[in-house]
């Protein structure tokens, strides 16, 4: 069927779908540069810091250096963030620009509380370096899976649960483990997971 | 089951969005989330209409209710949002209906 416009019932069920595919591969977020730019982060910084700690016979903690690296890598999967989101929701306007800054709102947030949190339990077991180490490496991959697993709950990205459920294990065994080894399993379990929804989402986007 | 072939001559596409550039905006626009809308400047981007082109098939649909449009600000700090209406959803609904009335026949 063609009429006066030229425009054929196929060709307009083909452009219809052309148009909603190319729409949302604009407007959604793409997770698997986000996945992947927080996956080199947690392989290279809990690395970093495993190298500094894993040949110490008294554990007295990371050196400076692999902090400053964790630090650096933290930085630049932030701006990747950054213009990942800031690309995808330019000029989209309403609920979903609003769920949006909450939501990157809790990031901060949820941080800020568990480093209080890290501190008061530090203090409380008197600060020593093993307990610290435990707390500090351990509480920031507790609350990132928390928000991971939300995250699934609230769009339905399976991908979203896959790294949640991965840093959830990798918070817990590490807890168990310890400062050194409990690093290791941290970025083991942590990288996995993060490149396993990084695929996932490549592949559904 | 056969369809008889002066029932599909009844099954008419929508004239407001039957048009390449109209379906197009109307299919950009409903990938938006419940009352989110999307800006002119952004919708031309994704689309790849010139403003004026875009202005007058935006008209069009404003005129038919498929679409609201609305301006805020002034001089160089105005800016126009494009969401499209609950009237305009039904459309297309109506619309992708039709056309698989058309197509989706033995």
């Amino acid at each position: 069927m063609s009429d006066a416009t030229g425009l054929t019932a196929h060709a307009a069920r083909a452009l219809l779908d052309d148009s909603e595919d190319a729409a949302r591969r604009a407007i959604d977020v793409p997770g698997a540069p986000l996945f992947g730019a927080w996956g080199v982060f947690w392989a290279g910084g809990y690395g970093a810091v495993w190298l500094s700690v894993r040949d110490q016979v008294v554990y007295t903690g990371p050196a400076g250096w692999s902090l400053a690296v964790m630090g650096v890598l933290g930085a630049l999967a932030l701006a990747v963030t950054a213009v990942v989101i800031g690309r995808a929701t330019r000029g989209v306007w309403g609920p979903s620009a609003r769920a949006g800054m909450f939501y990157g709102l809790a990031w901060p947030v949820s941080f800020a509380a568990g480093q209080v949190v890290a501190v008061g339990i530090a203090r409380a077991g008197g600060g020593a370096p093993e307990l610290v180490g435990v707390v500090s490496a351990t509480l920031p991959a507790l609350v990132v899976a928390v928000i991971y697993c939300v995250s699934a709950a609230v769009w339905g990205g399976a991908e979203f649960f896959v790294a949640g459920a991965a840093l959830a294990v990798a918070a817990s065994g590490g807890a168990l483990l310890g400062p050194v080894d409990g690093l290791l399993w941290l970025l083991l379990v942590g990288a996995t997971g993060f490149a396993a929804a990084a695929v996932m989402s490549a592949r559904t986007r | 089951m056969s369809v008889d072939p002066r029932d599909l001559a009844d099954v008419e596409l929508d004239p407001v969005i039957h048009t390449p550039a109209r379906l197009r905006i109307v299919a950009t626009l409903n990938s938006l989330g419940p009352g989110d809308s999307l800006s002119f400047t952004r919708l031309q981007g994704i689309l790849g209409l010139t403003a004026g082109n875009l202005i007058t098939h935006l008209r069009r649909l404003e005129e038919a209710g498929y679409v609201r449009v609305e301006r805020s600000g002034e001089g160089r700090s105005a800016r126009s949002s494009t969401a499209l209406t609950d009237v305009g959803r039904a459309a297309l609904t109506t619309y992708r209906r039709s056309l698989a009335a058309i197509l989706d026949q033995p």
